[in-house]
C-alpha cells in the first residue's frame, strides 16, 4: 500500500514536472518559429531590395540616357564625361548640378527613402552606405548601369540583421533612343533614332562570270533556256545559256547566263556570261546588279535597307553611343564598342543644310569631311545615287570591287 | 507477494505516465498547431512571391486567359515573357483591376490548398482577395500571415511607361519655291533719231533684226512641278519668249509694261533653255526692267551640295549692234575671292566693265574696271580728229574716205500723216497754212515703203529741216548731200525747191532745183547732190540743212527719199604708231578680270587716256561688298562712242552708250551683231554659306509689301519713292540675318530700275542710312546691309528711282496671287523644346512638346515657310516607387 502511495506521490509530483518541461518546451518552439519566419522575412526583404536595385538602374538608366540625349540636344554640346554625368544623374537626378529632367524625382537618393519607408513599416531598418554608380558600355547596343551599395539592415528589435556589399548590374538597351550625334553635327535640324540593323554588313556578289557587257540593276528572272518563251523588258533574265534565244533575252533589261563564255553576238543587251551556278545562287525576283568591270552579279539589298533607313551596325571605328553623348565622331578606346550609320544625304538637303557630297556617307566619317568614293550600282537604287563610302569600309561592306 | 505489489505498482506508474504522456501529447498538439501553420503559409506566400518575381507569364498562367487577353488586346506577345509581378503591377498600374485580379486568382488558386485563403496587394491596395470564393474568409481566419518584396515602376494610375517628346522647327520639306532672275539686258536700237549721230544700218532696220537673250537653268531630274510662271517686266515695242522651244508670248506695244505668262506646261525637267527676242522700231534700246523672272514650285529629293564657289553666269545676249548685261552677284557668306570672266564675240570696237557703277561728277570713270575703245578704225579713214590721226601716223589733208555722217529714208515711224515725221530728225516740220501740206505717205517711195511728200498752194512756207545738234560735221572737210526726188504732174518755171544749209546762221536757197527747166516733173525718181565744202561753210556740231518746197499749186507734188549726206575724211595713210588690232583677232576674244584675294578687283585703269594694251595689274579698289549687291555690267558695241573720254552725266547711263556711238561699222562688215556669251561669269569664292545656320535656331523669312503711295526720296528730292514698314519686334533675342528688296518696275528710271536704298528705324533720322547707291541697278534683287536692321523697333526700307515717277510695282499679279514688289527679311528664331514630361499617349507627348515650343517661338512658328515637326521616345518607364508588392495568406 505504502508502494502505491509512494507511486502515486511521485506521479503527483512528475505530472506538474513535465507539464512545465512540456509548457516550456512549447513555448520555446513557437518562439523559435517566430524567428525563423523574421530571418526569412529579413533574407527575402534584402534580396528584394537587391533585386529592386537593378530593376531601378534599368528603368532609371533609360530615363538617364534620354534625359543625357535631351540635354546635349537642346544645349549643342556633348557631355564631358558621359560616365561621371550619368552616374551623377543616377545618384542625384542632377546634370552638371542642375535638376536633370526624367531623373530629377526618380533617382537614388528618393529610391531609398522609399525602401526604408517600407521596410519600416515592415519592421526592419535600412541604412544604404558607400553608394557607389558605374557606367559603361557594355556592348554596341547596351549600355551597363552598375550600383555598388553596402545594405545595412535589422530588424526594429535588432535581435537579428544583415550587412551585405549589392552588387547589381543592369543592362539598358539604346535602342529607339535618339542618336544625338545627328543633331550635334546638323544645327539640330536632323534627327535620327538608333535601330539595330537586322542584316549583315556583307553585300558580298552572287555570282561572277567569265565576260561581261555594261551596267545594270533590276529584278531577277530565273529560267531555264528551254522554258524561256518571252521576254520582260523590266527584268534581268538568269538563265543556263542564251544560246538560240538571243532575240528573246535582248529584250530583258540584261542577262546572267551560265553558259556562253563569250557573249553572243545576238545578244544586244547589258549582260555577264559564263556565271556558272547563277540560276541556283541568285533567287527569282530578286534586285540584283550587273557589274561589268568585276563581271560580277551582285546583290546590294543589305546595304540598301541601311541606307534608306539609317540602320546601325556594331563598328570598330564609329562612336560608342556614350561617345556620341560627348560629341565624339570616332569610337574611344574606352569605350570599346562603336556603332556607325549611313549619313542619308537628302536629309540634310530638306533641313536646308549645306551637303558635302564629296565624303563619305558612313556618319562618324562624313562628320569629319573624310572623302568617300563613289560605287557602281547600275541605278540600284536611284535615291541613294549620292553615295559615297572609303576604300576600307567598301571592303567591310564588301562592296569594294565596286568602288569607282 | 511484495514482488506482485511492486510490480502491480510499477505497472499503474507506468500507465499514469504513460496515460500523462499522452494527456499531454494531446495536448501539445493542440497549442502547436498555429505555429506550424503560420510557418507553413509563410513558407508558402515567400515561395510564391519568388514565382510572381522570378517566373515569365507564360510559365505560370493558364494559357486560355492569355490567350483571351491577347486577342483582346490586354496583353501582347512580349508581355509573356515577362515576369508575372511585372505585368500584374501594369494591369494593377493601369487600372486594369479586374484583369489584374483573374490572372492573380490564375496563378494562385493552383498554388495555394483550397483551405487557405490569400489576398494580394500592391502598396496596400488590393488587387486580389479570395474571401469571396470558397475559399475561407479573411474575417473567419485563425491564423494568417503574409510576405512582401520592394518592386519599383508601379504606382497605381500610371502605365507602366509612357511617351517624351520635343518638338523643332523645321522648313517645309522637299519643297523648293526657286526665282530665276534675268539679268538686265538691252539688245537692240534701230533708230538714229533719238541718239545723236549714232545709227543703225539701213540693212538692220530693214530686215527687222531681234535681239536676243537665252537662259538655261536645271530642274531635278526628279521633281514634281506644282507650277512655273513667268514675269516680264519689258521696255520694247515687240517681245516673243520661247520655252525649252514653245513659244509662250509674243506680243508688241510693250514699252514699259508687266505681263504674266504662266509656263507650268512648257519646264521640263533636267535642262531647260528660255529664249527672248526683242526689239524696238522706234526710239531707246530695247531692254528689260528689274522685275523679269521666272518663278516656280517643285518637290525633290536632289541633294544640293554646299559649295564655297557660286558662279553668276550671265546669260547669252546678241545685240544688234549693241549688247549690254548687269550681272548682279551676291552670297550670304564671307567672300574670300572673286572672279569674273568676260566673254564677247563680234565686239571690235568698244568693250566697257564697271562694277557698282555710281556716276562721279568729278570722275565718270570711277568704279569703271575696263574702259576699252579699240582705235576708232584700223584705217585712217576713220579718224577725224586731226590730233588722232597724226597720233596714229597718218596724213591729215583734205582727202580721204567717204563717210556717211547722215542719212534718213521717213521709215521709222511706221506711219503715213503729217505727225509721222520724226521730230528727233527733223525739225521744225513746217506744214504749210492748213497744217498738212507736208507729210510721209507710202504711195511712192524711192526704197522701202515709206517717203516724205511735199506739196503748197500758197498756204504757207513748206519745208523739213534737220533737228539742231542732230549732225556733227566737227573735223570733215567736204561733203556731199544727196537725194532722190520725185516730181508729179507739171510744174511751173517758177517753182522750185531749194536746199539751205546751216552753220551757225542759214544760208537759204544755196542750192536749188529747176524742176521745170530740167525736165525734172516727169513722175520719175532722180537724184540730186550737192558739194559742201568746209571752204564755204562752218564744219562744227550743229550743222544742219533744209528742203524748201516753193511751189504755186497743190498738184506741183514732190516725194523725197534716202536723204543722205555723205562726207570725206580728212586723215589719210597707213597707221603706225596706233595700237592696230587685226579685226579677225578681235573676234572671239576672251577677257579676264581678276579679283585679288582681299576681296577687291585689280583695276586696270585709272586714267582720262585710253591704253594701249587690254589689262593691266597692280591697280585696286574696294568695292566688293560682303552684304549687298554687287554688280558687273559689260558693255559691248562694234562701234565705239562718238566721245571717247565717256564724259558721263547724270543723264547718261552706261547700258545707252553704244547709242552715242560714232558712225561707220568699224569695218564689222554686213554683220551687225555682237554677242556677250553664256560663258561670261562672275565666280564668288567664299566660306560655305552657312551665315544663317546657329545650332538649334533657323532662320524664318518674313515677307513685308511696300506701301502703294509713291512718296519724296527727301536726299534726292524727287517724287519716286516706295517705302516698306518693317516692325522687327520679337519676344527673343535675334538679328535680322538675310533682307532683300524683290523688285518690279514697268518703267525704269535712266538707269532702267531702281537706283536708291534706305534704310533707319522709328529713332533715326529719315533716310539715315544708304543702302543702295549706284547707276547700274542689280535688276529683280537687291540685298540689303542688315547692320541697319534694329530689332525691337520699327524700321522702314525705302527704294527709290532716280527719275521722277519712276517707282516699285505694287500691284498683286494676277497669276501668282503676290504683290509684285516685296521686300523679304529672315531672323533666326530658337527652334526646339527639349523632352518634356512622360505621357502616357504618343499624341499628348507631343501636343506637348508643340505646345513649349510654341511659347518659345511665338507667332512664327506658324508662319508658312517652316512647319513644326515633334517625335516621341516610347517605352520610357516611369519610376513611381519602389512599391511593395505583399500577399497575405490565412486559414
Amino acid at each position: 500500500m505504502k508502494g502505491i502511495l509512494y507511486s502515486i506521490m511521485i506521479s503527483l509530483l512528475l505530472i506538474p514536472i513535465l507539464g512545465l518541461v512540456i509548457f516550456y518546451s512549447q513555448s520555446s518552439q513557437a518562439r523559435n518559429i517566430d524567428i525563423d519566419i523574421r530571418a526569412n522575412e529579413l533574407e527575402y526583404f534584402t534580396k528584394s531590395i537587391e533585386k529592386d536595385l537593378t530593376r531601378f538602374l534599368e528603368i532609371n538608366g533609360k530615363r538617364a540616357l534620354i534625359s543625357a540625349v535631351s540635354n546635349v540636344i537642346i544645349n549643342g554640346v556633348g557631355l564631358d564625361d558621359a560616365q561621371l554625368r550619368l552616374a551623377e544623374m543616377i545618384e542625384n537626378g542632377t546634370l552638371y548640378g542642375e535638376v536633370a529632367p526624367l531623373i530629377d524625382t526618380s533617382n537614388i537618393d528618393s529610391w531609398k527613402l522609399e525602401v526604408e519607408n517600407i521596410a519600416s513599416k515592415a519592421g526592419f531598418n535600412v541604412e544604404f552606405e558607400d553608394v557607389q554608380i558605374y557606367v559603361n558600355q557594355n556592348d554596341s547596343f547596351n549600355v551597363l548601369f552598375s550600383a555598388n551599395v553596402t545594405l545595412n539592415i535589422s530588424d526594429k528589435l535588432e535581435t537579428m540583421g544583415i550587412k551585405k556589399v549589392i552588387n547589381s548590374n543592369a543592362l539598358v538597351s539604346i535602342e529607339n533612343i535618339e542618336d544625338p550625334s545627328f543633331p550635334l553635327n546638323t544645327y539640330s535640324r536632323v534627327l535620327r533614332f538608333i535601330t539595330k540593323s537586322n542584316v549583315s554588313k556583307d553585300n558580298g556578289f552572287l555570282v561572277q562570270g567569265l565576260n561581261s557587257s555594261g551596267y545594270v540593276s533590276g529584278d531577277s528572272f530565273v529560267i531555264n533556256s528551254s522554258d524561256l518563251t518571252v521576254g520582260y523588258a523590266d527584268k534581268i533574265l538568269v538563265t543556263d545559256t542564251v544560246a538560240g534565244k538571243e532575240a528573246i533575252a535582248s529584250v530583258f533589261k540584261g542577262v546572267v547566263s551560265e553558259g556562253d563564255v563569250v557573249i553572243p553576238a545576238g545578244l544586244t543587251g547589258k549582260a555577264i556570261t559564263g556565271a556558272a551556278g547563277a540560276r541556283s545562287k541568285i533567287s527569282n525576283n530578286t534586285k540584283i546588279y550587273l557589274d561589268q568591270d568585276s563581271r560580277k552579279v551582285w546583290d546590294l539589298s543589305n546595304l540598301t535597307l541601311d541606307i534608306k533607313n539609317g540602320y546601325y551596325q556594331s563598328s570598330d571605328n564609329g562612336a560608342s553611343f556614350l561617345d556620341r553623348l560627348e560629341g565624339n565622331a570616332t569610337l574611344s578606346p574606352k569605350y570599346k564598342y562603336g556603332i556607325e550609320t549611313f549619313v542619308y544625304l537628302p536629309d540634310l538637303t530638306d533641313a536646308d543644310l549645306p551637303v558635302n557630297t564629296l565624303a563619305s556617307c558612313l556618319d562618324y566619317q562624313y562628320w569629319q569631311d573624310i572623302v568617300g568614293s563613289e560605287i557602281r550600282n547600275g541605278n540600284y537604287d536611284p535615291d541613294y545615287s549620292w553615295f559615297k563610302i572609303d576604300a576600307n569600309n567598301a571592303i567591310i561592306y564588301g562592296i569594294s570591287d565596286l568602288i569607282t | 507477494m511484495k514482488g506482485i505489489v511492486f510490480t502491480l505498482d510499477s505497472i499503474i506508474a507506468f500507465g499514469m505516465m504513460v496515460f500523462i504522456i499522452s494527456f499531454l501529447v494531446f495536448f501539445r498538439t493542440e497549442t502547436s498547431t498555429p505555429y506550424l501553420q503560420a510557418q507553413q503559409l509563410h513558407s508558402m506566400s515567400e515561395d510564391i512571391l519568388t514565382v510572381f518575381t522570378e517566373s515569365k507569364l507564360n510559365e505560370v498562367v493558364s494559357q486560355s486567359l492569355l490567350s483571351t487577353y491577347i486577342s483582346n488586346g490586354i496583353l501582347n506577345d512580349t508581355d509573356l515573357d515577362k515576369q508575372t509581378i511585372e505585368i500584374i503591377g501594369a494591369l494593377w498600374a493601369a487600372q486594369k483591376d479586374e484583369e489584374a485580379a483573374n490572372i492573380t486568382k490564375d496563378v494562385l488558386d493552383s498554388f495555394i490548398p483550397q483551405n487557405m485563403g490569400y489576398q494580394l496587394l500592391i502598396d496596400s491596395d488590393n488587387v486580389y482577395n479570395s474571401s469571396d470564393t470558397t475559399r475561407p474568409a479573411y474575417t473567419d481566419s485563425d491564423v494568417d500571415i503574409s510576405s512582401g518584396r520592394i518592386v519599383s515602376g508601379y504606382e497605381k494610375y500610371k502605365p507602366v511607361s509612357g511617351f517624351v517628346s520635343r518638338a523643332w522647327a523645321t522648313k517645309v520639306k522637299r519643297k523648293v519655291t526657286k526665282i530665276i532672275p534675268m539679268n538686265l539686258v538691252w539688245g537692240e536700237y534701230s533708230d538714229p533719231r533719238y541718239w545723236f549721230n549714232g545709227y543703225a544700218p539701213q540693212e538692220i532696220r530693214d530686215q527687222n533684226e531681234w535681239a536676243m537673250m537665252e537662259k538655261n537653268f536645271s530642274i531635278p531630274d526628279d521633281a514634281n512641278i506644282t507650277y512655273a510662271y513667268l514675269q516680264l517686266a519689258l521696255d520694247n515695242d515687240y517681245t516673243r519668249v520661247y520655252v525649252n522651244g514653245n513659244n509662250v508670248f509674243d506680243q508688241s506695244g510693250l514699252r514699259g509694261v508687266i505681263r504674266d505668262v504662266d509656263i507650268t506646261d512648257d519646264i521640263q525637267r533636267g535642262l531647260n533653255t528660255i529664249r527672248m527676242d526683242f526689239r524696238n522700231t522706234g526710239s531707246d534700246i530695247a531692254h528689260f526692267h528689274p522685275g523679269s523672272f521666272i518663278k516656280l514650285e517643285y518637290n525633290t529629293s536632289e541633294v544640293l551640295s554646299g559649295s564655297n564657289k557660286t558662279v553668276f553666269n550671265a546669260s547669252l545676249i546678241r545685240g544688234v549692234p549693241a549688247a549690254n548685261e548687269i550681272i548682279p552677284f551676291f552670297v550670304n557668306s564671307q567672300i574670300n575671292n572673286v572672279t569674273a570672266f568676260v566673254d564677247v564675240r563680234d565686239v571690235n570696237a568698244f568693250l566697257l566693265l564697271t562694277l557698282n557703277y555710281k556716276y562721279e561728277p568729278s570722275n565718270p570713270r570711277d568704279n569703271v574696271l575696263l574702259y576699252r575703245e579699240y582705235p576708232t578704225a584700223n584705217s585712217c579713214e576713220d579718224l577725224t580728229d586731226q590730233g588722232e590721226c597724226e597720233a596714229c601716223g597718218c596724213t591729215w589733208n583734205s582727202s580721204g574716205s567717204q563717210r556717211v555722217v547722215f542719212w534718213h529714208g521717213f521709215e521709222d515711224m511706221g506711219c503715213q500723216g503729217s505727225n509721222c515725221f520724226n521730230t528727233t530728225v527733223w525739225s521744225p516740220i513746217e506744214r504749210g497754212n492748213d497744217g498738212n501740206e507736208v507729210r510721209v505717205q507710202s504711195e511712192s517711195s524711192y526704197s522701202g515703203t515709206y517717203a516724205a511728200e511735199m506739196e503748197e498752194g500758197d498756204e504757207g512756207e513748206v519745208a523739213i529741216s534737220t533737228a539742231q545738234g542732230l549732225i556733227d560735221l566737227t573735223g570733215y572737210v567736204s561733203c556731199t548731200l544727196s537725194m532722190n526726188v520725185q516730181f508729179m504732174d507739171t510744174w511751173e518755171d517758177s517753182d522750185d525747191v531749194y536746199i539751205d544749209i546751216y552753220d551757225g546762221s542759214w544760208d537759204y536757197g544755196a542750192f536749188k532745183i529747176d524742176v521745170n527747166e530740167n525736165n525734172y516733173d516727169d513722175g520719175a525718181w532722180h537724184q540730186f547732190s550737192f558739194d559742201i565744202d568746209s571752204a564755204d561753210y562752218t564744219f562744227g556740231n550743229n550743222f544742219r540743212f533744209r528742203i524748201d518746197h516753193e511751189a504755186d499749186s497743190d498738184s506741183e507734188e514732190a516725194h523725197y527719199d534716202d536723204i543722205n549726206l555723205t562726207c570725206s575724211s580728212p586723215c589719210s595713210g597707213t597707221p603706225s604708231t596706233c595700237e592696230y588690232i587685226d579685226p579677225d583677232e578681235v573676234k572671239d576674244r576672251k577677257y579676264d578680270i581678276v579679283f585679288n584675294d582681299t576681296g577687291t578687283l585689280i583695276k586696270e585703269y585709272n586714267s582720262t587716256d585710253l591704253l594701249n594694251t587690254w589689262f593691266n595689274t597692280n591697280i585696286t579698289i574696294n568695292n566688293i561688298y560682303n552684304n549687298v549687291s554687287n554688280t558687273l555690267g559689260i558693255y559691248a558695241d562694234i562701234r565705239p562712242p562718238t566721245n571717247a573720254t565717256v564724259e558721263g552725266t547724270s543723264d547718261v547711263d552706261w547700258q545707252r552708250l553704244g547709242m552715242y556711238a560714232s558712225d561707220g561699222t568699224a569695218d564689222h562688215g554686213s554683220d551687225y551683231f555682237s554677242y556677250i556669251t553664256e560663258n561670261s561669269n562672275v565666280t564668288m569664292y567664299h566660306d560655305i554659306e552657312r551665315y544663317g545656320l546657329e545650332y538649334g535656331r533657323i532662320d524664318i523669312t518674313r515677307v513685308e509689301d511696300f506701301n502703294n503711295p509713291e512718296l519724296l526720296c527727301v536726299e534726292k528730292d524727287v517724287w519716286s519713292c516706295k517705302d516698306a514698314d518693317l516692325n522687327l519686334t520679337f519676344n527673343f533675342s535675334t538679328d535680322i540675318i538675310l533682307s532683300r528688296v524683290i523688285g518690279t518696275q514697268e518703267w525704269g528710271g535712266m538707269d532702267n530700275g531702281y537706283n536708291f536704298i534706305w534704310i533707319w528705324n522709328e529713332d533715326e533720322d529719315e533716310e539715315e542710312n544708304i543702302g543702295l547707291d549706284t547707276d547700274t541697278p542689280p535688276g529683280t534683287f537687291s540685298y540689303l546691309p542688315v547692320q541697319y536692321f534694329e530689332t525691337d523697333k520699327i524700321n522702314y526700307v525705302r527704294v527709290g528711282d532716280k527719275d521722277s515717277g519712276r517707282y516699285l510695282n505694287t500691284d498683286v499679279s494676277p497669276l501668282t496671287g503676290n504683290v509684285r514688289s516685296l521686300i523679304e527679311y529672315s531672323f533666326l528664331a530658337p527652334s526646339q523644346v527639349s523632352y518634356g514630361d512622360v505621357f502616357e499617349n504618343q499624341t499628348a507627348a507631343m501636343e506637348d512638346a508643340i505646345d513649349r515650343l510654341k511659347v518659345v517661338m511665338g507667332e512664327d512658328v506658324t508662319t508658312i515657310d517652316i512647319s513644326v515637326e515633334s517625335f516621341s521616345v516610347s517605352g520610357v518607364p516611369y519610376m513611381w516607387g519602389p512599391a511593395e508588392v505583399r500577399l497575405r495568406m490565412w486559414v
